[in-house]
């Protein structure tokens, strides 16, 4: 059985053994203002959500309850890493002075235990390739697929937008450390630049409806209008190729993708005429046909 | 054996008096999970087949077979599950960050290969508190996800999802926060301490099996906790922050305005910075919450409400909904008592102690009676782990139902009360319902108690109160309570959320006809000299003329009354009606466009207030045109308001808060105000008034 070592659940665990109604006559004032108003984030001896109180003392200790009172009502952001803390500035001055004293008096003689909280934290393991996931993602939408593909080629692709993005290989690449959004640290070996790929999109907002896991690989499912599409995006043949294989339903005319990319890699097609960056298919060869991303 | 063990430590504990330990009636148990997933879970859910199925915070659903102990990967790749329910066909549905996602497994391998979009029309602005929580599911077989708002210590991304309102700070100061550097902090207020920029942040979306979605409440700020009752009900928790005094337990319908403005945005039509709409409006539109955790006490952030099964399981009633909870080592059980239409009621503690740990957010019963509680921190306080809790077989003796008396609670138990008495206090207090970061507990006030009675069967105990304040969250500690062979009382803290009052409601009981005052085309009902084709009734609808039309009066006579009847009242205008008249003044239902007319910001001279004496509470007032339903109910001194289904003023004539209204009034010196009966009058003030189905009715 796990305990949680949590102020507030030691007080009452203490408390519990005292006779019934003698629970309120054994706290302070300090007390009871901080477990009802500071405990969810601020724990004795170490650190939580918040900094411990035994450190919370190091920068306000007994006598600099002015400073305290004004961090409270308006608190900045000491340690980047933590979250900041909400104004507290709804609690009248007498009961963050009892807290200051609490946090004074309760701190006494005691040190500050290592380490964040009793989480043994999560390491990511080493997953089984393809591994399809969702995240956020630079130069996308919020709603992207990250797709880890066997070999070192990883790939971006955009449920709101329903179209690939990217290919990159190197891992500095992407950067989603912090709040902001996402960052390229290096530009992708190949990403698709054109506003619109498809040329029956004509404005219309496709329909995302979901993906197929075939081995590991991702198909996606997605629609304009009557023209409904598969796209399975897999490892090629030869090291450092992707291939999107495509298929297509209720297309009724030929069709024109714009492929206009940036980026080191080379894609070519097993179908149409690719010129200029744009692939033109007939309505037949629009069915099924692949596209194929390479290194140089 | 068990059993014999916990009985022996219950009178053990008993002959030590010691407080009272949960752990004598459950027990709790850790179950052990893989090392490949992240301990933190999103959801839980026993599945039909009676395997317990969860989603990981690194993206996993696992589903685990009890007998043998093992887990096995379901679908993996997930972001940010918070929660999963299975369908009728075996699927899991689960709600990650962008969508609500059906996941099946075709070929019949175990392992999940169809990650199906059910629903992904809602924003995501990049901010990173914009979780999202659910699925709840109703019986028909649609889907319930909640929304939460972004915080502003960030902005959002440049790329978002869904269209960007542009209420509020620009879309480019929203988007370039990061390269605004320390300017950000300065501005951020602006932005709305929690903020709804992309659809429907802040709502709860119902989501039909197709996939269609639709708003279906508003005003929500961190509602983790979505579930349904056994009657069919929605419930829905939130946490406390902006406009969140304590967290609170709401029963959601649809349509409604749940207090947290930002997501009013959404609202079709609406274009007002939800920030510049004064607090008494919000306040007016809002539902108030059934239930309230004292923050820091019961809850600083509740999560899933579930309904109990059946006590022979899990030894509680039926009917109660148990709510778990981030921060305090304790569940709550919420007891529910329908007042005047609305349900408010109750919150009890329950599996009180640090064996239960903290960090509890979703749960599921299974077959056999036991509860599964998942765990989860996301860097705030929390926990980790997945736990069961099971009952022993002892029935602890517990309160079962708390019922509000027009003056007073009706407290039930499930076993008669011993021979003590408890040593009961009683205090009540209120919350500030405002845009800043929580709310102390406002007028915090010990309330005497008249008197106490205790049933024949001791298994009722009635506390009589000198009155009930509305608004008001009581908190009754039944200390030292034990029940007839001794057992303490499991759970003695019981708070008590009283949104609406219980009036003396003679009302109800008259068994007299209701009389159509706007039955005939002639206005037969009233006074010939008044109408002389100034005031029109045509097909129902009574209509003041466009000239200076009069006063309308009754020709008869009325003192005890239940009046009804709906108006409605051109923008800007003012109406009134009046009874209980002497030397021309009487106490007035003000009929008023609140949003139009400048006496809309008096609370004492907005619509359903007895003018200038007494306002209404909140008045969930329709707009200019529109028809509003109206009920006045006059009964000895007991004087009631109603407005749209909801009574909104209760008083008593002649009682001491009355006095001291009258005579800082208008009418403090009209010589025997408001005694006796008189005619009913419908005012002209200027405006076009329609009125339509009135009737009523002599309580005399």
């Amino acid at each position: 059985m796990t305990m949680v070592w949590n102020p507030r659940t030691l007080l009452v665990g203490a408390a519990l053994l005292l006779p019934g109604g003698a629970i309120a006559e054994t706290k302070s004032a300090g007390q009871l203002a901080y477990e009802t108003h500071c405990v969810a984030c601020h724990m004795v001896d170490s650190r939580w959500v918040g900094p411990s109180l035994v450190k919370m003392v190091e920068t306000y200790p007994d006598g600099e309850v002015e400073a305290f009172l004004a961090w409270v009502k308006n608190p900045g952001k000491k340690d980047p890493k933590m979250i900041q803390m909400p104004a507290m500035s709804h609690l009248p001055e007498d009961v963050v002075t009892d807290i200051h004293n609490y946090v004074v008096q309760v701190t006494e003689g005691k040190v500050e235990k290592r380490g964040r909280h009793h989480f043994k934290g999560f390491k990511e393991p080493e997953r089984k390739l393809p591994y399809v996931v969702r995240s956020f993602m630079p130069h996308s939408s919020p709603a992207s697929i990250l797709i880890k593909l066997p070999g070192d080629l990883n790939a971006c692709w955009d449920t709101e937008a329903c179209r690939f993005r990217y290919v990159w290989s190197d891992e500095k690449t992407i950067n989603t450390s912090g709040r902001g959004e996402p960052k390229f640290g290096a530009p992708p070996q190949y990403r698709e630049t054109a506003p619109s790929l498809w040329s029956f999109a004509d404005g219309v907002k496709p329909q995302f409806k979901g993906y197929r896991l075939i081995e590991g690989y991702p198909e996606f499912d997605y629609a304009y209008g009557a023209i409904q599409i598969r796209e399975k995006v897999v490892n090629g043949a030869e090291p450092g190729t992707v291939l999107r294989q495509f298929n297509l339903l209720g297309v009724t005319d030929g069709i024109v993708m714009d492929l206009t990319d940036e980026g080191v890699a080379m894609i070519s097609a097993d179908a149409g005429r690719l010129a200029d960056g744009k692939l033109t298919l007939t309505r037949e060869e629009a069915a099924s046909f692949t596209l194929n991303i390479s290194q140089p | 054996m068990k059993t014999f063990l916990a009985l022996f430590l219950m009178a053990a504990s008993i002959g030590m008096a010691a407080t009272p330990d949960w752990w004598n009636y459950y027990t709790i148990e850790d179950v052990p999970l893989p090392e490949t997933v992240d301990h933190q879970l999103g959801g839980v859910d026993v599945l039909s087949d009676g395997r317990i199925a969860a989603c990981f915070h690194s993206g996993e659903v696992l589903i685990l077979d009890p007998a043998t102990g093992e887990w096995t990967e379901f679908a993996r790749g997930l972001q940010t599950p918070l929660g999963l329910v299975e369908d009728d066909d075996g699927a899991l549905v689960v709600m990650q960050w962008a969508e609500l996602t059906r996941l099946r497994d075709t070929d019949g391998d175990g392992v999940a290969d169809h990650y199906e979009t059910v629903f992904d029309g809602f924003g995501i602005s990049g901010n990173y508190h914009e979780f999202a929580y659910g699925p709840a599911k109703d019986k028909a077989g649609n889907y319930y996800v909640s929304l939460n708002v972004a915080s502003n210590f960030a902005g959002t991304f440049k790329t978002v999802r869904g269209p960007f309102s542009q209420i509020g700070l620009t879309e480019e100061t929203m988007k370039s926060w990061q390269e605004l550097g320390d300017e950000w902090p300065k501005i951020k207020a602006q932005a709305g301490r929690m903020y709804s920029r992309v659809p429907y942040r802040g709502c709860v979306v119902k989501i039909t099996p197709e996939g269609e979605g639709s708003v279906f409440a508003y005003g929500f700020r961190s509602p983790d906790g979505i579930g349904f009752d056994d009657e069919g009900r929605l419930w829905v928790t939130d946490n406390q922050g902006d406009w969140r005094g304590t967290s609170p337990l709401y029963h959601v319908e649809e349509g409604g305005f749940y207090g947290h403005p930002a997501s009013l945005v959404w609202k079709p039509g609406w274009t007002r910075n939800p920030l510049d709409v004064p607090v008494a409006e919000l306040d007016a539109m809002r539902t108030r919450a059934a239930g309230l955790f004292p923050h820091g006490e019961l809850a600083n952030s509740p999560t899933q409400p579930i309904a109990t099964i059946d006590p022979e399981q899990f030894g509680l009633p039926r009917g109660e909904l148990i709510i778990a909870e981030m921060n305090q080592p304790l569940f709550a059980r919420f007891l529910a008592d329908d007042v005047g239409g609305a349900l408010q009621g109750t919150m009890v503690p329950f599996l009180q102690g640090i064996e239960l740990g903290i960090g509890r957010h979703r749960m599921s019963f299974d077959e056999a009676g036991s509860l599964w509680i998942g765990k989860i921190h996301l860097g705030w306080a929390g926990d980790e782990g997945l736990k069961k809790v099971s009952w022993n077989g002892i029935t602890p003796f517990l309160v079962e139902g708390v019922k509000l008396l027009k003056n007073g609670f009706e407290i039930s138990f499930n076993q008669p009360l011993g021979k003590q008495l408890p040593n009961l206090e009683v205090s009540r207090h209120t919350y500030t319902y405002h845009k800043e970061y929580g709310s102390p507990k406002i007028d915090l006030q010990n309330v005497d108690v008249s008197g106490v009675r205790v049933s024949a069967d001791r298994r009722t105990m009635t506390v009589a109160l000198p009155w009930i304040d509305r608004g008001y969250l009581y908190t009754l500690t039944l200390g030292e309570t034990v029940n007839h062979a001794g057992a303490p009382l499991m759970g003695d803290v019981l708070r008590y959320h009283v949104v609406n009052t219980v009036g003396a409601d003679a009302a109800s009981k008259s068994d007299q006809p209701f009389e159509n005052l706007l039955a005939d085309a002639d206005l037969a009902a009233w006074r010939p000299g008044d109408k002389a084709g100034r005031w029109a009734l045509t097909e129902g609808v009574l209509t003041r003329g466009e000239i200076k039309a009069g006063s309308l009066n009754t020709k008869e006579k009325f003192q005890n009354f239940d009046l009804r009847f709906q108006w409605k009242i051109s923008e800007g205008g003012n109406s009134g009606v009046i009874y209980r008249i002497n030397h021309g003044r009487g106490l007035e239902y003000q009929l008023l466009d609140d949003e139009n007319h400048v006496r809309g910001k008096e609370p004492l001279s907005s619509s359903a207030a007895i003018y200038d004496i007494v306002e209404s509470v909140y008045a969930p007032l329709r707009q200019a045109g529109e028809w509003n339903t109206a009920r006045i109910v006059a009964d000895g001194n007991h004087i009631e308001h109603w407005l749209n289904g909801v009574k909104v003023l209760e008083t008593e004539f002649g009682s001491a808060d009355w006095t001291e209204r009258f005579l800082k009034s208008k009418n403090a010196k009209v010589e025997n105000y408001g005694e006796g009966g008189s005619q009913i009058q419908l005012q002209d003030h200027s405006a076009n008034v329609h009125f339509r189905n009135m009737r009523i009715r002599k309580l005399d």
